[in-house]
């Protein structure tokens, strides 16, 4: 591994291969997870502030968990149009979020260009979307910010985004069926379906399957008692029940008929984040029409906790926040990353025992992309 | 994480950029603003800029990250 760290931080993973099989894998997390440190003693709707702006990957998710972690700490609750104006950010980033990938990482995979312009078509739409519900920015603020939607403006966005997914990523319908994939992977020349071919025609389709189950729905009550009790183990490598588990696309939709029938390997995860995506970008070509504006209501300083769970792109994302007269006394963030990339978790009890083939960093690469890191991921491979 | 990162000099389409002393080169391909040698960008997947922000808020957010990210011992484990 060389060049410079991102300072953003990063995983770095050293994989070794015995007689043709993946062996060892050594997971580094150097994301930094202190982070959430930076916010003690600031008054809590800065603390919000700051954390959508020290996000820049799931950017909504991430403001969002924490203005929710601070209303409950208050015992606030927002307005259905606030909360509405908020599933139209998640459902926004939930599509950026995936279309993007499919235009940046996978292209890598499959030894192409990055899909530049659809990208950047893509982002214009996505990125700017909250200045259409909320024009002064604010919509992170506890309480709500000032909801003034622009249903033109957001109807076009989401038009905009909704081209790029069709024309680039998906061709058209995802399949809701097995019957129907294999067609549907022979014929598109958009990306997802040449990717679900790549991966047949290398032979990984069924690769990466693991022990390894979804993360369930967890009762709030049981994990704010973990994470209050947590001094840093359980934030940097989560279990639940004891082992470690996956959160995200495939963990949500592993009972979707098309994905079950694709097994627990790649093409099955492919597909899960698919049936995401169009279900996503569905919600909000729904969820767009029939805003109502709102003025929020700004919260008084409150003492008190309070845990958000929110399903972000990656996985389940939880914020967790103890006040004290308003001011922020403890703060914790619980990632996605870090459940997939979990020492012994998805990532190394999918690679060992298994065959490395002739080209064992694109396999294990095509691994790492499935459960979709959000930083930089350096991967070096050894042979023993 | 969202870290800005200052411009140091720019040719083909890339630039040099640094941040608590680390210089890399990114990408400016999914740039859609110009961009000089000077102003701050964030990036993500460790070598595209994303956007571009303001001195003051870029300066404001890296003098809360100087506080906590100071050098801390990743953790490391194997499976085998």
């Amino acid at each position: 591994m060389t060049g410079a760290l991102p300072v953003e931080g990063s995983l770095e993973l050293s994989i070794q291969v015995t007689d043709g099989r993946f062996s060892r894998v050594s997971i580094l997390n150097r994301r930094p997870l202190s982070i959430a440190t930076a916010f003690t003693g600031q008054q809590a709707g800065a603390a919000v502030g700051l954390c959508a702006r020290l996000f820049s990957i799931c950017r909504f998710a991430q403001g969002l968990a924490a203005a929710e972690a601070v209303e409950r700490a208050g015992q606030a609750a927002v307005s259905p149009s606030q909360r509405q104006a908020r599933q139209v950010l998640l459902a926004a980033e939930a599509v950026l979020e995936h279309a993007g990938r499919s235009l940046l990482v996978w292209p890598d995979l499959l030894g192409e260009p990055v899909r530049i312009m659809e990208l950047k078509t893509l982002r214009e739409a996505l990125t700017g979307l909250h200045l259409a519900l909320y024009p002064d920015g604010d919509w992170m603020r506890p309480g709500g910010g000032r909801l003034a939607p622009d249903q033109p403006q957001l109807i076009r966005r989401v038009a905009a985004a909704a081209q790029v997914v069709r024309n680039a990523v998906l061709g058209g319908d995802l399949p809701k069926e097995i019957s129907a994939w294999a067609d549907w992977c022979q014929a598109g020349t958009t990306t997802a379906p040449r990717m679900a071919r790549r991966l047949e025609e290398r032979g990984i389709g069924a690769f990466g399957a693991s022990p390894i189950t979804a993360l369930p729905v967890l009762p709030l009550d049981d994990l704010n008692a973990r994470l209050a009790a947590d001094e840093g183990a359980f934030t940097a490598a989560p279990d639940w029940d004891g082992v470690p588990r996956i959160t995200g696309p495939y963990a949500r939709h592993h009972d979707h008929p098309l994905v079950a029938a694709l097994g627990q390997g790649l093409c099955a995860r492919l597909a899960a984040r698919l049936v995401e995506l169009s279900q996503a970008l569905r919600r909000l070509q729904e969820l767009v029409h029939g805003m109502a504006a709102d003025p929020g209501q700004p919260l008084a300083a409150a003492s008190g906790s309070g845990l958000s769970m929110i399903e972000a792109a990656r996985g389940l994302l939880a914020h967790r926040v103890e006040l004290e007269q308003g001011r922020v006394r403890r703060y914790q963030i619980l990632a996605p990353t870090e459940w997939n990339f979990h020492p012994q978790g998805a990532l190394p009890q999918g690679l060992i025992g298994r065959p490395a083939g002739d080209k064992p960093e694109l396999r294990a690469r095509h691994l790492i992309a499935s459960l979709d890191p959000c930083v930089a991921c350096r991967v070096e491979v050894s042979h023993a | 994480m969202a870290i800005p990162s200052r411009v140091l000099s720019m040719a083909d389409g890339f630039a040099t950029v640094e941040c608590f002393g680390v210089e890399r080169v990114v990408s400016l391909m999914l740039m859609d603003e110009p961009v000089g040698v000077g102003d701050y960008l964030i990036i993500q997947s460790g070598s595209f800029a994303m956007e571009k922000v303001e001195e003051a808020t870029a300066l404001e957010s890296l003098a809360y990250l100087e506080t906590v990210l100071a050098p801390q011992a990743p953790s490391e484990e194997d499976a085998a």
